[in-house]
């Protein structure tokens, strides 16, 4: 019923590691209000996956890739991979945040204010109320806002997962790419996390990398089964309702 | 086995380590050992001070110390923007033909002996110099100053370089996932991130230009007297040693030559130590 709404549409994607093809015509589609997530085995591509579809692979100069990738915003269509659109502007709307937390060398404030003033050109107090914003999305504020001008590496690893996400949120992405946003993190930030993605994915098409069927099952509106770099199975919100069906197709799929 | 080798290893760097140590603190010891007639008579006062005319009997080395600051520090100056333009061009064009030419020719720049520059200098820089300022003979501060930071310049390229790569894998995709372009991510990403990097090019650089005898005896015209403009002729202190050693060997101007060497020694300890200094500084700022 919304497939004619999709905020993101994957088709024919192919990608390839020098000779070596690590991803063969995936189809994928990212819809409003919904949390996609993604499973596979490790090596199976899907952080690829997650770098080709904001055009982040093409840091690596032996990548190849081949289809197509087009985000349908409010107000225009953007194909990614042929768009005169400015390539910071696609990597802006796609938001992404890695599998191992990656801060900048700078202050807890500075790693989000940095992007905000650079990318979206914003000055002066519109920063410090958007860092408070997007820190308090993540519920970092609280812990953080004694200490904001401090190193950012000074955090534990579940706080600079969040203070990722918050990096990222500052930057009113349409869609967000996560890769396994919970991998760091013990299991109560873990839940925490999981509550903040139910909130978010209502305002933000979500594609979220996880390893734990358990956090699949709990979060997913769809699931997409990936296999040596290909789509193998997708699940909707029907199937996953029935926790021995899922399992049952994880166990013949992945 | 491998404890065998483990050991072996140990004590070949330990060796090595001590050696080096040890020819410092020798190299140290000698020049302080030369010096100490002359740091413990009522020459010393001779010494430092700002007129330099042996026939007459004046000795000071001042003179030939502002000389070796002034040139130090102008060829820095210098060579610090265009280190950086390169270094900026690299790595926002990274994986273009034209900047690995760059990086090539900066390579190379490295294994030209000295003296090329001095001598390419005196015939392509010098002439101009004298053409467009019509004053003097060409040889002076700035020509030297020109010569030299284009002598440093590939060291600070390379050394800055080096850091950008090693701190720039992850921050890069970092940097590209947040939509910054590449000149952004130099600017607001690395420069910062990177910013010890910087400074210990600079520092090296600096050192090395303090340290180079054979530009200052070409190109700088080696009068021995406190310059009113950049085209005024000066001497450093490591061409006074040069120019001393030739000439002399008895009088009290071959005295001031281990005071020289002495000084150079302090300076380049004293900017190295500032340098750590300000290393752990931003270190510890950083944590
Ligand atoms: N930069 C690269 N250069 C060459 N090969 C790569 C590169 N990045 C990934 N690959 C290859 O692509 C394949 C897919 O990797 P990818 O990182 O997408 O796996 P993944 O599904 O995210 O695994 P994990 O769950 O362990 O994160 C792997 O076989 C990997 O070796
Ligand atoms: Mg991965």
């Amino acid at each position: 019923m919304n497939s004619l709404s999709s905020v993101l549409e994957v088709t024919n994607l192919s990608v390839w590691f020098s000779e070596r093809q690590v991803l063969s015509d995936i189809h994928l589609s990212l819809f409003p209000g919904e949390l996609t997530v993604l499973i596979g085995h490790s090596g199976s591509g899907k952080s690829t996956l997650l770098q080709s579809i904001n055009r982040l692979n093409e840091i690596f100069p032996v990548c190849r890739t081949q289809g197509e990738v087009q985000l349908c915003t409010e107000r225009k269509k953007i194909r990614v991979y042929q768009s005169d659109v400015p390539l910071s502007e696609i990597r802006r709307r796609i938001g992404m945040v890695f599998q191992t937390p990656a801060v900048l060398p700078f202050s807890i404030f500075r790693n989000v204010a940095m992007p905000v003033r650079i990318t979206l050109g914003y000055r002066g107090n519109v920063i410090n109320e958007r860092v408070e914003w997007a820190l308090r999305q993540v519920s970092l504020w609280d812990e953080v806002k004694d200490r904001l001008h401090k190193n950012a590496s000074t955090l534990s690893g579940g706080q600079q997962q969040r203070l990722c996400l918050a990096r990222t949120l500052a930057l009113e992405p349409d869609v967000l790419l996560l890769d396994e946003p919970t991998a760091s993190l013990d299991f109560k930030s873990a839940r925490k996390i999981e509550a903040l993605l139910g909130e978010l994915k209502t305002r933000y098409a979500i594609l979220v990398v996880s390893h734990s069927l358990g956090q699949t099952l709990r979060v997913a509106d769809r699931v997409c089964v990936i296999r040596d770099g290909r789509m193998v199975r997708e699940m909707g919100k029907q199937e996953l309702r029935n926790p021995a069906e899922f399992y049952r197709v994880i166990e013949t799929y992945f | 086995m491998t404890l065998r080798r483990e050991w072996w290893i140990q004590k070949g760097l330990l060796a090595a380590t001590l050696t080096s140590v040890a020819a410092i603190f020798l190299l140290l010891f000698l020049l302080l050992y030369f010096s100490f007639p002359l740091l413990f008579s009522g020459d010393l006062k001779q010494l430092f001070s700002w007129r330099w005319n042996p026939f007459e009997g004046h000795y000071g080395i001042l003179p030939m110390m502002l000389g070796t600051l002034l040139l130090s520090i102008l060829s820095t100056v210098m060579a610090f923007p265009a280190a950086l333009g390169i270094c900026a061009f690299i790595y926002t064009h990274r994986n273009s033909c034209l900047s690995r030419l760059l990086l090539l020719v900066v390579h190379v720049m490295t294994s030209i002996p000295t003296v090329i520059y001095g001598f390419v200098s005196v015939f392509i820089l010098v002439p101009p110099m004298r053409r467009i300022f019509a004053a003097g003979a060409g040889f002076c501060l700035l020509t030297a100053a020109l010569t030299l930071g284009l002598l440093i310049l590939p060291t600070i390229v390379l050394v800055f370089h080096a850091y950008l790569t090693q701190a720039g894998g992850s921050l890069r995709a970092v940097s590209e996932s947040l939509g910054l372009t590449p000149m952004e991510q130099f600017c607001f990403v690395m420069l910062p991130s990177a910013s010890r990097g910087l400074v210990s090019a600079l520092i090296l650089g600096f050192c090395r230009a303090v340290g180079d005898a054979m530009i200052p005896l070409m190109l700088a015209g080696n009068a021995a007297q406190i310059p009113a403009s950049f085209l005024d002729s000066i001497r450093t202190l490591s061409a006074h040693v040069a120019l001393v050693l030739a000439t002399d060997s008895q009088s009290m101007a071959y005295q001031s030559v281990f005071a020289s060497g002495l000084l150079l020694f302090v300076m380049i300890a004293m900017v190295t130590a500032l340098a750590h200094h300000l290393n752990r500084n931003m270190l510890s700022r950083c944590r």
